[in-house]
């Protein structure tokens, strides 16, 4: 038998689930299989779509190489300014996306330091892919370096302690201690960060409208020709981040189920 | 040999005082005191996890007090044995050659004697979940031994094990120890698990070694109350010393008994339970303490029984065996004479 309290409190929670979930399974659910073939064959959505998870992934992988380390110090070490990184992290968070595209464009423009510097390597940021997963990186890698972080102050501090007195130099403790204990909470940081990536917008858009990321061929179509052109490509894209998210997570739980 | 010169430590608010200790081959040292005393911070100094302020530790005359923990050639088991999660029975044991890079074909053959050896062979291919807690100590202690270290750091062992494993296991420890010969330190707060296993003792308190000798001469001469407390002793008082005709007195209230030496004024005395004869009418001996008082309480702790009396406002815990409470037929309520020798009596 519920109590009153829970019952006020499923209703509640309830409320915001039917917020969050009817928008997208009405979008889905007013699919037209005529259209959605068509939206299927449509060289530049299916690009674009491309483009979308791949310039996540390499922003991804970009976080994973950095963001582990800086997660790791800011669970395990003491060091001067700790409260100032930890701030910075954070930061993407809570700037507006279009005015992280400004920032970003103001380091890695072309008229910019760090643009001009990069061109010497024959990089550019704006209007390529680098330009979208920098953007992607910026708005996304707190996810992961926060979830790391959590991960790391996670793993018991005396297992580690006694790796080490055991013979483990401090890289092995992290390699075959700390890292394989926080891996968990890693990879669903790393997964909530390739999300995030794949559907940024507003930084994107300032600092690469072209080529042209799925969010901002929906922003488009929206645009020019409505939302009858709009929807299908926005539809196919929650499908498929759906099909992916819903595979990594079958994966995780069978390595859970393994342990 | 381990050497331990002057070093001190501060962390926050605690500061561990100078401490001097030498651990000898084959040694077992005993470092006992309450929580928060300051015998872990020893230990994670002596590990190298952390570096003391002041002063030097030593390992066969070589000043090691720079040396990274993982250059040691130190084991170490704690509470909760730290075991690793994530990797199976075989792999946990097989950490610390792994770490050196031995041979794959080494490292199966040792970690199968190990595992023999301390009985867990079993278990060898499980992972660690529902292992049980003496399960878990002996694969614990199966990898801090399997390198043969110059030194076993044990950190509170045996207090997260029932009574009945916890013997058992600190006949286990006593056996290994005698055959590998590895010096120990081993950190509790328990003295039972200090006599049962110890030859070397230090009493530690608020970041300052008391006393340290061997188990017997703490609990013989305890150098102060807090010693003779940790040693099991439970009768101790504060009251006053006087000095009439030649005589030493305690006083407490209005109960007086006679103690071997003090100066007069204010004193603490510490008399052990076991040094204390009850009796149903008053004896005649060479002891010269009788006190007569009325039984409170009978705490059995197999195979003794605490028996606490009431002399006038004193309590006075006496242990005797199970059986005498039978044969005598001690029960609440019951009167009741102690007898204590003078010389039982320890005087700080």
């Amino acid at each position: 038998m519920k109590t009153l309290f829970e019952k006020l409190f499923a209703i509640l929670g309830g409320i915001l689930i039917l917020f969050l979930v009817v928008p997208l399974v009405k979008m889905i659910f007013s699919l037209d299989f005529g259209v959605a073939k068509k939206v299927l064959s449509d060289l530049e959505v299916l690009q674009s779509i491309l483009l979308t998870l791949r310039s996540a992934m390499w922003a991804t992988i970009l976080g994973i190489v950095t963001g582990i380390p800086l997660g790791y110090m800011l669970a395990r070490k003491t060091f001067p300014l700790k409260s100032l990184v930890q701030a910075a992290v954070d930061l993407p968070v809570v700037v507006p996306h279009t005015a992280a595209g400004i920032a970003l464009l103001m380091v890695f423009g072309r008229r910019f330091l760090g643009g001009r510097l990069f061109s010497f390597l024959g990089l550019s940021f704006v209007g390529t892919e680098a330009g979208i997963v920098i953007a992607m990186t910026f708005v996304s890698a707190p996810f992961l370096i926060n979830a790391a972080r959590d991960a790391f102050a996670g793993v018991p501090n005396r297992v580690e302690e006694v790796a080490r007195i055991l013979g483990a130099s401090p890289l092995q403790v992290f390699s075959r201690i700390s890292f394989p204990l926080a891996l968990r909470g890693i990879l669903s940081g790393a997964l909530l960060m390739w999300a995030r990536g794949i559907s940024e917008f507003g930084a994107i858009i300032i600092l690469t409208y072209h080529p042209m990321t799925t969010p901002v061929l929906i922003f488009e179509r929206f645009e020019a020709y409505g939302l009858k052109f709009a929807y299908p490509v926005a539809a196919l894209l929650v499908l498929i981040c759906l099909g992916l998210f819903s595979l990594f997570r079958f994966f995780a739980s069978r390595g859970d189920r393994r342990k | 040999m381990i050497v331990l010169k002057d070093v001190t430590c501060k962390l926050g608010v605690f500061q561990l005082q100078p401490v001097n200790l030498e651990l000898r081959e084959g040694d077992y040292w005993i470092l006992l005191g309450p929580t928060g005393s300051g015998k872990s911070v020893l230990l994670s100094i002596i590990a190298g996890l952390i570096r003391p302020d002041e002063g030097h530790v030593f390992k066969d005359g070589r000043d090691i007090t720079a040396v990274a923990p993982e250059q040691r050639r130190f084991s170490m088991m704690v509470q909760d044995f730290a075991l690793f999660p994530h990797l199976s029975v075989f792999e946990n044991i097989a950490f610390p050659l792994r770490v050196r890079h031995r041979p794959r074909d080494e490292v199966t053959r040792e970690v199968k004697a190990m595992a023999s050896q301390m009985g867990v062979t079993y278990l060898l291919r499980r992972g660690l979940k529902g292992l049980s807690g003496g399960e878990k100590q002996r694969v614990a202690l199966a990898r801090a031994l399997i390198v043969t270290p110059d030194l076993l750091l044990l950190d509170e062992p045996l207090s997260a094990l029932d009574q009945i494993i916890k013997r058992e296991l600190m006949e286990e420890l006593k056996t290994l120890h005698r055959k590998y010969g590895i010096p120990v330190l081993h950190v509790t707060h328990d003295f039972e698990e200090g006599i049962t296993l110890g030859n070397q003792m230090a009493v530690i308190h608020q970041g300052r070694i008391i006393q340290q000798g061997t188990p017997e001469l703490l609990s013989r001469q305890p150098a102060t109350p807090l010693v003779a407390a940790f040693t099991g002793i439970r009768n101790i008082y504060k009251g006053a010393i006087e000095v009439r005709n030649g005589s030493h007195l305690f006083r407490k209230d209005s109960v007086v008994f006679e103690i071997p030496m003090g100066r007069a004024g204010e004193g603490v005395v510490a008399i052990p339970s076991e040094d204390i004869v009850l009796s149903h009418a008053p004896v005649e001996s060479s002891a010269r303490n009788t006190l007569m008082g009325e039984v409170r309480e009978l705490r059995p702790r197999p195979p003794l029984v605490d028996v606490l009396l009431e002399v006038q406002t004193l309590p006075l815990i006496a242990t005797v065996t199970a059986k005498t409470v039978e044969k005598m037929g001690i029960r609440s309520g019951m009167s009741l004479f102690a007898t204590f020798k003078v010389a039982s009596v320890k005087v700080f």
